[in-house]
């Protein structure tokens, strides 16, 4: 009985040391890459450890409102919608301009014919409507 | 949508200079207090090796700096650091066994230098503010189109690197250089043009310009620009080439569309034009301002009356130094000398602090401004220019003591 339970405490602690042992060597070993994994490859020199990384980036979150179909097709190619969201009221010439600098600048897949309604797209956007006085 | 609205109320308080972020909606938004409104942003802590951000752009990222992760360190986290991407495709894995620095164009020597040649060349440290050309382009007035941020498209940071003068000697500069172009692995749409940015030959040459490879002691977060980061000391962060990867000494100025139609303002002093003016001369936008945020309180703040109240903040001297950073309660009639942090270095932010004297019971308005070693100081009056660039108007802060 009682040597049962010296056997039992004997594992007891000697598990209690391991897990400790484990968990003092994963503290002291510094890993420059928060969250990258300790076996991805590393380049170092002079006290100095740089770790290749990987990274994913997380589902776009933002959506446009019903009858944004050229938008969708002109704009979102290469943003997403908050950066039509985000703007304050833009006059149509200045919605035009913009579109002329995407077109040529960026190459932005938008037929000069469908320009007219594009910019109607655009200021209808609930956030292109001015504040009301006081907001 | 309620809580929202009482926020933008709030803010209607001060005439327009939105300060720090208010967190509402249990931190799901903020409301940035742009003039005129639609300054409700989302907030994320989805994206990698980030914490809590003010979501501007998911695609590509434009991730915003709460204020108040600012707030009493000179050294702003890591993993709360603004993220600005021009192009949807940037990069997400780098192998740093075979990444390559490639430094050709006019040079003797052409080079492809892995990151272990780097880690072995001689090492600079610099403490230097990280800010974006538009940041608090959202607070202009009127309005301009563009990333509508508030004023956290900044950061400061230790950087750990080599500088580009040493990269540029090991390929050796051949006679008649007179440009060093720079980019980056993020890639253009098919047909638009890379984003490069280019520095005069003698300010690339000037051994402070450095290739960064830590950032506060570790590697850069891939959002921020692993594994190299262009520091640019004093100059707005659209040199600041992220993910750094080829380097090229031009004996002809950069007629690319990054440095001769974009990032350009007013050649007028300040970068101020009347709003709308049109067909003005420009120049490449260049060194920073001066600047002073509040930090520990927002606009709206209450206090009680009679009652000494602690504020502080962080200051940027922009090119130079941070000289003094001074507080007024009475609109800038009188200024009053708010005692400075540790200096950690004339680039870098530095801590400002003061406790504001008991007030009777009242509306004050709080002004914070910095004025650097140069003599540069900040103005009242807002300056306005079509790209939003360049803000650096005195900050205040509506204060209620009741």
């Amino acid at each position: 009985m009682s040597g049962r339970s010296i056997t039992l405490a004997g594992l007891v602690l000697f598990a209690l040391l391991a897990f400790g042992w484990t968990a003092l060597t994963h503290r002291l070993s510094p890993s420059a890459a928060p969250g990258t994994a300790a076996s991805a490859p590393s380049v170092s020199g002079g006290g100095i450890t740089l770790v290749s990384d990987t990274i994913a980036l997380p589902e776009e979150s933002a959506a446009l409102p019903a009858g944004s179909d050229l938008i969708t097709t002109s704009c979102t190619a290469c943003h997403s919608p908050e950066m039509l969201t985000t703007q304050p009221p833009l006059t149509a010439e200045k919605w035009q301009a913009t579109i002329d600098k995407m077109r040529t600048v960026y190459k932005a897949p938008v037929a000069p014919a469908d320009d007219k309604a594009l910019i109607a797209e655009l200021l209808a956007l609930p956030t292109q409507r001015p504040q009301p006085a006081g907001k | 949508m309620a809580e929202l609205g009482r926020r933008q109320a709030l803010g209607l308080i001060g005439a327009g200079a939105g300060l720090a972020a208010m967190p509402a909606l249990a931190e799901a938004l903020v409301d940035l207090r742009l003039p005129g409104g639609n300054g409700a942003r989302p907030t994320s802590g989805d994206f990698p090796h980030k914490g809590g951000m003010i979501l501007q752009r998911g695609r590509a990222p434009l991730l915003e700096t709460p204020l108040d992760a600012l707030d009493g360190q000179v050294f702003t986290p890591n993993d709360r650091f603004f993220v600005r991407w021009h192009y949807s495709d940037i990069p997400t894995a780098v192998d740093v066994r075979s990444f390559r620095l490639a430094v050709g164009g006019a040079v003797r020597q052409r080079l492809s230098l892995s990151l272990a040649e780097l880690l072995a060349m001689p090492r600079v440290e610099l403490a230097a503010v990280n800010q974006c050309s538009g940041n608090s382009r959202g607070l202009f007035s009127p309005r301009v189109p563009g990333a509508q941020w508030g004023n956290g498209a900044i950061g400061n940071a230790k950087w750990v690197g080599v500088r580009l003068r040493d990269v540029l000697d090991r390929a050796g500069v051949a006679p008649g250089a007179v440009a060093v172009k720079l980019g980056g692995l993020d890639k253009p749409p098919p047909g638009a043009p890379a984003f490069e940015k280019s520095l005069a030959i003698d300010h690339a040459r000037d051994g402070e310009v450095m290739i960064a490879y830590l950032m506060n002691g570790a590697q850069l977060p891939l959002l921020n620009g692993f594994p190299l980061r262009l520091i640019v000391p004093g100059w707005y962060s659209t040199y600041w080439i992220k993910a750094l990867d080829r380097i090229e000494v031009l004996t002809a100025p950069d007629t690319g569309y990054w440095m001769d139609k974009a990032y350009r303002i007013p050649a007028t002093p300040g970068a101020s034009v009347a709003p709308g003016a049109k067909d003005f001369p420009t120049v490449p936008i260049n060194k920073m301002l001066p600047r002073a945020f509040f930090t520990n309180l927002a606009d709206g703040a209450k206090v009680m009356a009679r009652s000494p109240f602690y504020v502080r903040g962080l200051a940027m001297g922009g090119a130079h130094g941070v000289a003094r950073v001074d507080l007024s309660m009475d609109d800038g009639r009188s200024w009053h000398a708010a005692p400075l942090g540790r200096d950690e270095g004339r680039y870098g932010f530095r801590l400002w602090e003061a406790t504001v004297p008991g007030q009777p019971a009242g509306e004050y308005r709080l002004l914070a401004r910095c004025t650097n070693s140069a003599g540069q100081t900040q103005g009242a009056a807002p300056i306005w220019n079509p790209g939003g660039f360049m803000r650096n108007a005195i900050e205040s802060l509506a204060v209620t003591a009741a």
